[in-house]
């Protein structure tokens, strides 16, 4: 009879460590908290840089001022999936620095592969001097509904347009034109 | 969503873990103290674990936050929380998981003083530090760290699932001294690791005033080795049955094979007073079958797209920038996946235990071989337990006080002091039925009231027959 309450006593208590194993709980602890999370990283990244003097917007073989200049490059990034899914806001900033005595019309073109146009973003640039570059700063903030148009582009075309004047630009004329440009990107995982 | 599962892996951890058996070792009434000293000093004719069932061992622990760090329902944004936890971890904390299952585990007694003991587990060990460089980034982006870097020498991990076949030898040199030793024969099923890795990734205003920054990855060197991963990574299946499969072979047959060693002793300088150490799993796996290895190299300045205009009125087409800056970048910073052999070494453990034992003498009448200090009923002690990790051993003090209540049941009582908390205090027990062994282990006991506030759980189950030479 003594053994079998020693017995009983030790089931027992081998009970009551696999129920307080198994029956030990997660209090006050709410995992559909899971459906709410939203890493938002904000990459800063540069864009497209270049600098022109003032020759290069002589025509070679007329010796002539052009209407426009313009260059193009991909930037399949901007469809990928990751940003097409993930991106939610875009700043672009574009920074210029004029010492040509000329002031010129930029047009940022933001294309798809058949050329159509995504996205455009257009701004003056003024006119500054050799001893006194003049400085603009323009940032433009992409968000719907044109952020879903945007995400379609593969392609840009920097393009420079040199309104009419009476004092066009000549093979002589000093400065240059430089442009900086950067993206903020927000994006929402 | 997988984003988001990728973020929870990372900040918690993959858990589990940390491979001392704080409660387990120098329990020498149970038959797997033997595991954690093939010196220890035991007192029985022979033993047989339960298949399967002699010895289930689950470890998880994180250093840093725990689940209740994150989940707590207090109304407060869970991604602040989130936040909260990346920024309070340091690159030092980690996640570890460690899962022993034995398969087969027995011992007999060649004669008085020699006992020999033989089995085969399967181990899954984890150990992921925290990287909190890449956590930061990606949490967070690189807008507001501009000048600062981001280091790829955080990236720090390494998981691998073996067999173990051993066989141990048990010396009594005389009644003061026994030592043990046993050899270990792995099979690497799989593993996975990258360490020692260097670079960095930084943002900085742009001294060539080409454009406002400079993107600089500065010699980036990192470098993930598997093996065992690629053939169940590369097949079409995604069944997970299948893949079960293919592992069970490599129980033995992974080709992947290491040798290791256990030593360990036990002094009695008298009666009541006995000293232990033990050093586990000195050893290492050599992989050659089924390896990838995969290397990145390389340092980059990105300044943007420089726009050049090509000369007006060529006929040439537009450059190709994106292209060019694609090939410029796959030509300075290098991906390659290579299938050289490697060695692991195995994270080498050490235990050392005093051990001081008191009070009424019990269960003379049933235990004629030996008077052990195990008569007692009473006993306190102190031990170490210190494992080598990547980057720095981690350490941990236990203090016990041990006890047997009537003959068949042995209570131990731990206090554990380790990198994941001061307040772990674990129970173990051992029951003795006749030849029968059944005997648990929990430890954190008192964080089993809310286990997502425990930064670590640790749990041993096991059946074991044991003979005495009067059986």
């Amino acid at each position: 009879m003594e053994l079998y309450n020693q017995n009983f006593t030790l089931k027992t208590l081998f009970v009551l460590l696999i129920l307080v194993t198994v029956t030990s709980c997660v209090k006050d602890v709410d995992f559909d908290q899971t459906e709410n999370i939203v890493p938002s990283p904000i990459l800063e990244s540069n864009f497209i840089y270049s600098t022109l003097v003032a020759p290069n917007f002589i025509d070679d073989s007329t010796q002539q001022e052009v209407i426009t200049l313009t260059d193009t490059t991909r930037v399949e990034v901007i469809s990928s999936d990751f940003f097409v899914d993930q991106l939610s806001k875009a700043n672009l900033t574009f920074r210029f620095i004029n010492s040509i005595d000329r002031q010129f019309v930029v047009d940022f073109e933001f294309l798809n592969d058949n050329d159509e146009l995504k996205y455009n973003i257009q701004m003056p640039v003024p006119s500054g001097t050799v001893n006194s570059p003049i400085l603009s700063e323009t940032t433009v903030t992409i968000e719907e509904p044109e952020l879903t148009s945007f995400k379609e582009a593969t392609k840009l075309v920097y393009k420079i347009t040199l309104p009419p004047t009476t004092t066009p630009l000549t093979s002589n004329t000093a400065g240059q034109l430089e442009l900086q440009s950067k993206a903020t990107l927000y994006f929402e995982l | 969503m997988s984003y988001k599962w990728t973020y929870l892996i990372v900040v918690l951890g993959v858990s589990v873990c940390a491979q001392n058996k704080q409660i387990l070792y120098d329990f020498t009434d149970i038959p797997q103290a033997l595991i954690q000293n093939p010196g220890a000093k035991i007192n029985y004719e022979r033993h047989f674990g339960v298949p399967l069932f002699s010895q289930v061992h689950f470890n998880a622990g994180s250093s840093g936050a725990n689940v209740y760090d994150i989940f707590s329902d207090d109304g407060r944004d869970i991604n602040v929380k989130i936040r909260d936890a990346i920024f309070s971890m340091t690159n030092n904390d980690y996640v570890v998981v460690n899962q022993q299952l034995e398969i087969i585990n027995g011992g007999w007694r060649k004669n008085e003083t020699t006992y020999y003991s033989y089995g085969l587990y399967e181990e899954l060990d984890v150990i992921g530090y925290f990287p909190k460089d890449v956590a930061v980034l990606a949490w967070e982006g690189n807008a507001n760290y501009i000048n600062e870097s981001f280091s790829l020498s955080d990236v720090n991990f390494k998981g691998e699932l073996i067999s173990v076949i051993h066989f141990g030898i048990n010396k009594e040199v005389n009644k003061k001294l026994t030592f043990g030793v046993r050899g270990k024969l792995y099979s690497s099923i799989f593993n996975v690791h990258s360490t020692n890795n260097r670079g960095t990734f930084t943002t900085r205003l742009s001294n060539t005033g080409n454009n406002y920054y400079e993107h600089v990855l500065q010699n980036l060197d990192g470098t993930i080795k598997t093996s065992g991963l690629a053939s169940l990574l590369d097949d079409e299946n995604s069944d997970p049955s299948k893949d079960i499969k293919k592992i069970i072979p490599r129980l033995f047959f992974s080709g992947n094979f290491g040798l290791g060693v256990d030593l360990g002793f036990t002094i009695q300088p008298n009666d009541q007073t006995k000293i232990t150490a033990s050093m586990l799993d000195f050893g290492a796996i050599f992989h050659s079958k089924d390896v990838e290895n995969y290397n990145l190299n390389g340092s980059y300045t990105f300044e943007g797209i420089g726009l050049v205009f090509p000369p007006l009125l060529n006929n040439e087409g537009t450059t190709p920038y994106w292209e060019n800056f694609e090939q410029e970048l796959d030509e300075n910073v290098k991906v390659d996946t290579l299938t050289n052999n490697y060695v692991t070494w195995r994270s080498t453990k050490f235990n050392a235990s005093y051990k001081y034992s008191f009070g009424e003498k019990v269960g003379n009448d049933c235990n004629c071989l030996n008077t052990s200090d195990d008569d007692y009923q009473n006993a306190v002690g102190v031990q170490l337990f210190s494992i080598f990790r990547p980057k720095r051993p981690q350490i941990a003090a236990t203090a016990y006080y041990y006890r047997r209540l009537f003959d068949a049941l042995r209570l131990k009582l731990t206090y554990t002091v380790d990198d994941y908390s001061f307040s772990n205090v674990g129970l173990g027990m051992s029951m003795h039925f006749g030849k029968v062994n059944l005997y648990g282990m929990v430890d954190n006991l008192l964080q089993m009231q809310n286990i997502s506030k425990a930064q670590s759980v640790s749990l041993q189950l096991g059946i074991n027959l044991i003979f005495d030479t009067n059986d």
